[in-house]
């Protein structure tokens, strides 16, 4: 009787969670659409919260491969950077190139485009060396042909050069003057001051004169320019005369430089 | 009743943030059943003759139905049988003095 009694407690309830689950699968549709209708901005809110703080926390547990991605990414930018700049460079020296073939300088040197690195008093280091060709010897000019220097040292990866005005620099020189060519010996005097000497007396030689470079004592090409005659300095008792001259180049302004080759 | 209009309401806010901030922090798929959770615990420390924590376990098995995609039923019936295996289990063969208050 007890047995039965017991039985008979359990079986209503049972049967009561049978009749749910039959009801809300038959009503599912409307029963799971009621619940979502209310919990959806809750959902939503749950959901993105769920995914930044899981970002984040998937962020922090990745910490130490994302400072490794962003070290390589660093150095492959920098690599990258490196890269675009010497492309630049090659950029600009195929422009410096193009402008030079344009007044007809490579027709008449063997080119090697190269920069000025850094400076000392009438010398100067330019970025190119023996890897690149350079000699000791060549000159340097710039597109306008104007005379620089002289390559003195040459390393693998740099070159000195030093400037026309460097005191141990001499060379010979040939003045322009109403259509003469006078010849003269030019030397450096340091701080980019040139002097002219051995002008012969009976030569005419006038302020703002040309001076050009004569191949005569294998130095320099021919005809390259030099400066302007500055001031004469004349007198009855020497047998030459003697004049300083305005460089024409200036360090500061000049932009394109060859180290040449004459063919 | 009040008490199972409360778990009712907790179990509604649990469901939803247990499917839709939990599954974020699955572990090889699995998300941790914070409901299930609740029933065991508060069927294990429920007193032996009281039936609170089976309809708990009714209540929370049909909120996990309502959120998932299998039929409604399943979680149910999976959270009843659990709930009445540990009420006979404590019945028959465990003794927690410290969960006896009466």
């Amino acid at each position: 009787m007890n047995y039965c009694r017991r039985k008979r407690k359990w079986i209503a309830p049972v049967l009561a969670v049978l009749l749910l689950i039959i009801l809300a699968n038959v009503f599912q549709n409307q029963v799971r659409s009621a619940f979502h209708c209310i919990s959806n901005p809750f959902q939503a809110s749950f959901w993105t919260a769920g995914e930044k703080s899981s970002d984040f926390i998937q962020g922090l547990s990745k910490i130490s491969a994302i400072k490794d991605e962003l070290d390589s990414a660093i150095q492959k930018n920098a690599e990258l950077e490196k890269r675009i700049l010497s492309l630049k460079n090659i950029e600009e020296e195929n422009d410096i190139l193009k402008r030079a073939l344009d007044i007809d300088l490579n027709k008449k040197y063997e080119l090697f485009p190269v920069k000025i690195i850094s400076k000392n008093k009438d010398s100067v280091v330019l970025n190119k060396g023996s890897r690149d060709g350079l000699a000791e010897g060549m000159p340097l000019i710039t597109e306008g042909e104007i005379i620089l220097g002289k390559i003195a040292e040459v390393h693998q990866d740099y070159s000195r050069a030093l400037l026309i005005s460097d005191k141990s620099i001499s060379f010979d020189v040939f003045i322009a003057h109403d259509g003469q060519e006078i010849p003269a010996f030019a030397e450096g005097k340091g701080n980019l001051i040139l002097s002219l000497g051995y002008i012969p007396q009976e030569r005419t030689v006038a302020e703002g004169d040309i001076i050009l470079t004569s191949s005569l004592g294998g130095v320099f090409p021919k005809s390259l320019m030099v400066g302007r005659i500055k001031n004469v300095l004349r007198s009855d008792t020497d047998s030459f005369q003697s004049a300083e001259a305005d460089l024409y180049f200036s360090l500061t302004e000049i932009k394109n430089i060859f180290a040449v080759k004459p063919l | 009743m009040i008490k199972l209009a409360l778990f009712a309401v907790g179990f509604f806010f649990l469901s939803i943030f247990q499917t839709s901030f939990l599954v974020h922090y699955s572990i090889y798929g699995r998300v941790l059943n914070i409901i299930l959770v609740i029933v065991v615990l508060y069927n294990l420390f429920e007193s032996r003759d009281k039936k609170t924590g089976i309809y708990i376990a009714i209540l929370g098995g049909f909120f996990l139905d309502v959120f998932s995609n299998t039929f409604i039923g399943l979680n149910i019936i999976i959270m009843l049988l659990t709930s009445v295996a540990i009420k006979i289990g404590l019945k028959k063969y465990v003794r927690i003095p410290l969960a006896e208050k009466d």
